[in-house]
């Protein structure tokens, strides 16, 4: 009965999202995030903190919609650049690169870009109905969640990303408490007092966001392709023969299945999403193949799983998001910032409370899927001319985005001096290869964390006990003590350095 | 190289030692405990402390481990004028409105790459102002001065 009611949901989220105006902005983000993917060195996170300021002004549906669009729309076009200049367009297409670019340097690129776009489509449908299926009772457990077991879950989140940040363990979880001590400037939520804002009055909200997710990222990417300056070298020549033959179809589909299941359940992971999910699916296709030396030397396999992965673990990402209103990874914490714009609090009161939002959102990801396959396929030509585009004419716009996206959300010229400030941290922490993702999941988790531990006390008493007498959050504590023995652990620690 | 400490851990460390003192003495003022139970200065003081611990260890780690590549070369121009671009355009837009915030910006953030030409950069500053101008401020109606505030003109 059950999901019955939940198809008929999905299916008033239709109705939804083919409403002219939210039709138009789920193509703008699958275009946008098309282009993005494609461009390398700008990804989902830099372009979506680029037009958090700009879906101020939308409706909340038609504002998700579009940056939804940009998460999974970043998957398709990051394999075209992965495939065609063994460059990865975005970070979730990074393994792409192994097969795919050998798979062009055959003169297969046509397939490799096929199998890729369409294992993303049946992907990213096959996600869709999972997320249909899978959030709403997701959402009822929520609902017994009290705030000691939400405390518990956050740090689980946390450590997760420690696991799965590239580089050295210290750093990563030095990363991580920097985010939590960035978070805690501002007006303290319990007692109002100003913490550490040094007078200034734009502190008083705390950093924002933005500058932080732009600076580290955005602006500290531009000064290393700068000080890199190697050219790019596209492989030329047309790309011809789109269509897969029929050894490629039966070597891909089992994979294209393996690749959804595993990317649908790790995008649901606290610190999960696409990058980690393109990177199991690899990883496990080169295990169970009979010839893994097949792959690096053009396997239809390692491009086909990695990019249905990716698709499918970017989506169900917003599950976390949705029904317990904790964003896994950095990215979505960026779409969790633009639902607190809208005055929406991410959390399982979204189904009930914003019913449009909730189904509207995970509807327009079927319509949004079905687009980017006409976008990416037919259409594979114009995306690799932009390629040519030299970065010199490329850089100072993308500067001209974020300067005035970071400077509209609060009319105040502090916020880019911040901006300027975290893009100088970002370059440092890039030269000294400290992974700045756990910092901004850190930073976006912080204040909720902060008071639903505080909130945990009041309702306890003060009992520092609560968090291991209550049974779900001690077994999620256990879970995160765990991971973090493991982590220490010298064997898997080479097995981590390997796999990243 | 042989005998070179891994200097990326030590700045790391050092760094993130100077920012938890930082936070420290802000935060110090703060009360960490109140009679209904943790106070605003509790998870300030709190985090510092341990971001000391975590910069105090990679510091060690650093010396004790031996750097296994070289370290990249560092080039100050890309990185002074892409910030100072920027740091332009947060010093001048409010007053100087969005012509001049921009025209810097471009001219300033082109001037960090050598390969730039002066004639494909004047052109790139003109027509990002057009483009912004109709784009934010007709198109998206965000509330931007054009000109300088101070001239009077709208």
């Amino acid at each position: 009965m059950e999901i019955l009611t939940n198809l008929g949901n999905l299916g008033h989220g239709l109705a939804i999202a083919f409403e002219f105006k939210n039709l138009m902005y789920c193509l703008a983000g699958c275009l946008l995030g098309t282009l993005i993917g494609v461009l390398p060195g700008l990804g989902p996170l830099n372009a979506i903190a680029m037009l958090l300021p700009i879906s101020f002004h939308l409706t909340p549906e038609a504002a998700l919609i579009m940056l939804a669009g940009i998460y999974y729309g970043a998957q398709f076009g990051g394999s075209t650049t992965s495939i065609l200049v063994n460059t990865p367009g975005e970070m979730a297409s990074v393994v792409t690169c192994l097969d795919g670019h050998k798979m062009a340097l055959q003169g297969r690129a046509g397939p490799a870009l096929a199998v890729a776009a369409l294992g993303s489509v049946f992907a990213g449908i096959v996600a869709t109905f999972f997320i249909a299926l899978f959030a709403p009772p997701m959402a009822k457990i929520a609902l017994m969640f009290g705030p000691a077991e939400y405390v518990s879950l956050m740090i689980l989140g946390l450590i997760m990303a420690v696991v799965l940040a590239q580089g050295s363990v210290l750093k990563a979880l030095a990363m991580l408490v920097l985010g939590l001590l960035l978070s805690t400037v501002g007006t303290d939520v319990i007692s109002g007092a100003y913490r550490m804002t040094m007078g200034v009055r734009s502190l008083a909200d705390g950093i924002g966001v933005v500058p932080i997710a732009m600076g580290l990222f955005g602006m500290s990417e531009i000064i290393a392709n700068l000080e890199k300056q190697e050219p790019m070298t596209v492989v030329s020549g047309k790309v011809e023969g789109l269509w897969p033959n029929g050894e490629d179809f039966r070597r891909c589909w089992p994979a294209v299945l393996r690749g959804t299941a595993l990317g649908s359940v790790l995008g649901l992971l606290p610190g999960g999403g696409a990058m980690l999910s393109s990177f199991a699916a690899y990883v496990l296709e080169k295990k169970i193949s009979k010839d893994p030396s097949r792959f690096g030397n053009g396997a239809v396999e390692g491009v086909a799983a990695p990019e249905s992965a990716n698709n499918a673990g970017a989506q169900t990402s917003f599950v976390p998001l949705l029904t317990l209103g904790i964003p896994s990874n950095a990215i979505i914490a960026l779409m969790a910032g633009a639902m607190m714009i809208h005055g929406i609090t991410p959390g399982p009161s979204v189904m009930t409370q914003n019913p449009n939002l909730f189904w509207g959102l995970i509807a327009s990801m079927l319509i949004g899927n079905l687009m980017l396959l006409v976008i990416n396929l037919p259409l594979v030509g114009i995306w690799v001319k932009l390629l040519q585009i030299p970065y010199r004419l490329f850089y100072p716009l993308i500067l001209v985005f974020m300067c005035i996206g970071v400077y509209t959300i609060g009319n105040s010229g502090f916020d880019v001096f911040l901006l300027v400030i975290f893009g100088l941290v970002g370059y440092l922490l890039l030269k000294w290869q400290c992974e700045p993702a756990p910092l901004l999941l850190a930073f976006v988790l912080g204040p909720i964390l902060e008071q639903n531990y505080t909130r945990a006390l009041q309702v306890s008493l003060n009992d520092p006990y609560v968090f291991i007498t209550r049974p779900i959050s001690l077994g999620l504590l256990i879970l995160a003590a765990l991971l973090m023995l493991v982590l220490v652990l010298p064997s898997i620690r080479r097995a981590r350095e390997a796999a990243f | 190289m042989a005998g070179q400490r891994n200097l990326s851990e030590i700045f790391t460390g050092v760094f993130l030692i100077l920012v938890a003192i930082c936070a420290f003495v802000l935060a110090w003022p703060l009360s960490s405990r109140t009679d209904i139970g943790v106070g605003p200065g509790f998870m300030p003081k709190a985090l510092s402390g341990l971001l000391v611990l975590l910069g105090a260890a990679l510091v060690a780690q650093g010396l004790r481990i031996q750097s296994p590549q070289a370290s990249q070369p560092w080039r100050l121009r890309p990185v002074a004028l892409v910030l100072g671009s920027v740091a332009f355009f947060g010093a001048t837009i409010e007053s100087f409105g969005l012509v001049v915030a921009l025209t810097g910006l471009v001219l300033i953030s082109c001037a960090a790459n050598p390969e730039a030409r002066l004639r494909e950069t004047l052109a790139l500053a003109a027509g990002t102002v057009v483009f912004a101008a109709i784009l934010f401020l007709k198109g998206l109606g965000l509330q931007i001065p054009l000109w300088p505030t101070f001239l009077g003109v709208h």
